[in-house]
């Protein structure tokens, strides 16, 4: 089933959550909504789930497939809602809280006893939990709430699932798990999902689209790839990964800052104008004597050779910290060391000026 | 201990002699009171003690007292979740109003508050003449002792339940309605179950309060021998008429039923207690298989 969020307006007293924020998820689409605390994603969720209504008088509508449901109560809906924290029932046993949703309904439309008991064992198959079924959650750890959660808001046999922040509360290495799981999931049971995270790796691999919010507006809607490599802003630039920075201005034509000069060809920008760049720490080269290409001067202050890259910290001439990463063959080819005097080059950067990008 | 004691040892006068002060001072203020009342009861015999404790009037003051204790708890049950649900579970306008207003009885002196009932519903109050009008009697009667012990012992069951439904939160119930259930089956199916043990907490301290109420049911009761006496009244009674076997003897009673509800909330205490570290070893237990 599709989803529409159109024109949500939400304020909680004098602060705007949301302002005329409007979003479409296809049919079999996961979806993320990746943004810093505060940007409005959760309320974003909460209303399409129904736990939250827009503001009054202000239009905003969320269709199922085209229907509107914005007067729907959250139950009939039909949406499995996953929370951060779990909110898993803690007076009942595991089972119990997944056979919650099918105990609960009219008695002309619930299952018969035998029925929601195989279903509660299928689901506890699909979890991996079997044998904890007769558990209370306070008995689980973080990972396995957060699965029977899951199975919770799929027992209902939801039409669209919609997750918030799931993961936010484990630890690293259970996260990576579950993501991967969750992923596979939804590639068996194809059901529309919406997730919110605050964490762009988690965004950047688990979904199919990823929609970037920052203070109460969306900032760019793309495939992972998109988003990550052509942010359509600095917010998102900036909000994907580390950036190093650096200022400068146009002329006739081209970006300047400092020594490095990069075209700047055809794009608005007027002469004179301020001008941002943003530069990888990847995308950065570091050479003992100026080679082809024009670099910054700087001085190593640091080197942390622990981990997948080597990362090399740096003071550039004009006093702006730089930080570039590049594989531990390179680093031993390169043969930095702390208290260098190095030439930076750029291989590749996103400018942005006033309002403009390219 | 051990983390206290690890450290250092304070000298063994210190230590002898603050666990003597607190032991004399108990045993002075607590044990000896409570035993001078069953002494005293028991002073002139068994059939004396029978005697004083199933005289009619002492009967009622028993019925009556307890009557008026299981309403109030009744009401004050209800009144106690509504209220620790409105203000646990929903931000709304004036809701330190309405913590501090439950918090009113705590701060008034009883008497005061039998006064207040007395304005209201006397017969010379702002209700007093419609009452006589249509031949109801608030004051001076069963209904006004009811009202009296009723506000009194208000706060309890609200009070215990605040902090819990609030630490609680509303994420298991928001779980509950996105999963179908309509408002009774979440509140029956998960906030009750959830606030079960500090609402039999508060019923305990209520119920407790409500048995020894005697500044406010003294003002609006009227002290009527057979009618309109509860039991610390009726204490009082026989006391200022020299009967103090009689008097010992209704005021053991007393005295059982507040060690009844001390034992209950003990063991209470422990129950939660040893559900609790249960839990909490269990999950540490799964904890660490991921």
């Amino acid at each position: 089933m599709s989803i529409e969020a159109r024109n949500i307006t939400k304020t909680f007293g004098r602060y705007a959550a949301l302002r005329d924020v409007s979003l479409t998820v296809n049919e079999g689409e996961l979806v993320a909504l990746l943004g810093p605390s505060g940007s409005g994603k959760t309320t974003l969720l909460r209303i399409i789930a129904g736990l939250e209504t827009p503001d009054a008088g202000t239009g905003g509508a969320v269709l199922f497939d085209g229907r509107n449901v914005i007067d729907d109560r959250v139950g009939e809906r039909r949406v499995g809602f996953v929370f951060q924290h779990y909110a898993l029932f803690r007076n009942m046993t595991v089972f119990e809280n997944i056979a919650f949703g099918l105990r609960v309904r009219p008695r002309k439309e619930r299952l018969p006893e035998e029925k929601i008991r195989e279903r509660v064992r299928e689901l506890l198959e699909l979890i991996q939990l079997e044998s904890l079924a007769a558990r209370f959650p306070s008995q689980l750890s973080g990972g396995q709430r957060q699965r029977v959660a899951l199975a919770r808001a799929l027992a209902i046999e939801p039409k669209v699932l919609l997750l918030d922040e799931p993961f936010g509360a484990l630890d690293a290495k259970v996260r990576q798990g579950l993501r991967t799981w969750l992923r596979k999931l939804h590639d068996t049971v194809h059901m529309t999902s919406l997730l919110v995270t605050h964490d762009q790796d988690e965004a950047l691999e688990v979904a199919d689209r990823v929609v970037v919010m920052n203070q109460a507006h969306i900032e760019q809607v793309g495939t992972p790839e998109e988003v990550f490599h052509h942010p359509a802003s600095e917010f998102v630039m900036d909000f994907m990964g580390a950036v190093n920075l650096f200022h400068g201005r146009i002329e006739s034509g081209k970006a300047v800052f400092g020594p490095l000069v990069l075209d700047h060809a055809g794009s608005a920008a007027s002469d004179g104008q301020a001008a941002r760049l943003f530069v990888r720490p990847y995308d950065l080269d570091i050479t003992h004597r100026p080679g082809g290409e024009p670099g910054i001067c700087a001085r190593v202050t640091r080197v942390q050779a622990a981990g997948p890259h080597v990362r090399v910290e740096l003071r550039a001439e004009s006093g702006e910290a730089v930080v570039v990463e590049m594989p531990h063959a390179q680093f031993r080819a390169a043969r930095v060391h702390a208290g260098d005097d190095v030439y930076v080059s750029v291989r590749d950067a996103r400018i942005f000026t006033e309002d403009y990008s390219i | 201990m051990t983390a206290l004691g690890a450290g250092r040892r304070d000298p063994a006068i210190v230590r002898w002699g603050l666990t003597l002060i607190a032991l004399a001072f108990l045993a002075l203020f607590v044990a000896l009171p409570l035993a001078a009342v069953f002494a005293q009861a028991f002073d002139k015999g068994w059939s004396v003690y029978l005697a004083a404790i199933t005289d009619p009037e002492a009967l009622q003051a028993i019925r009556l007292t307890l009557m008026a204790s299981a309403i109030a708890v009744i009401s004050n049950l209800l009144f106690g979740i509504a209220a620790a649900w409105c203000i646990g579970k929903f931000q709304f306008r004036g809701k330190s109003l309405l913590v501090t207003l439950i918090d009113l009885p705590f701060a008034i002196s009883p008497v005061i508050a039998g006064l207040i009932f007395v304005l209201v519903f006397g017969s010379h109050g702002w209700f007093g003449s419609w009452l006589t009008d249509h031949n109801m009697q608030v004051i001076f009667a069963t209904p006004g002792i009811i009202l009296a012990t009723v506000f009194v012992t208000f706060p309890f069951v609200a009070r215990q339940l605040i902090p819990l439904i609030e630490s609680q939160g509303s994420e298991e119930e928001e779980a509950g309605l996105a999963l179908g259930a309509g408002g009774w089956q979440t509140f029956l199916r998960i906030t009750l179950p959830n606030i079960k043990w500090g609402l039999l907490y508060g019923v305990i301290l209520c119920s407790a309060r409500a048995m020894g109420e005697f500044g406010a049911v003294s003002v609006v009761s009227g002290h009527i021998r057979g009618e309109t006496n509860t039991m610390p009244l009726h204490v009082e009674i026989l006391y200022n008429e020299y009967n103090f076997a009689a008097a010992f003897s209704v005021a053991s009673l007393l005295a059982i039923l507040a060690l009844v509800t001390l034992a209950a909330k003990s063991f209470l205490e422990w129950k939660v207690k040893t559900e609790i570290t249960a839990h909490a070893r269990e999950a540490a237990a799964a904890g660490g298989k991921g």
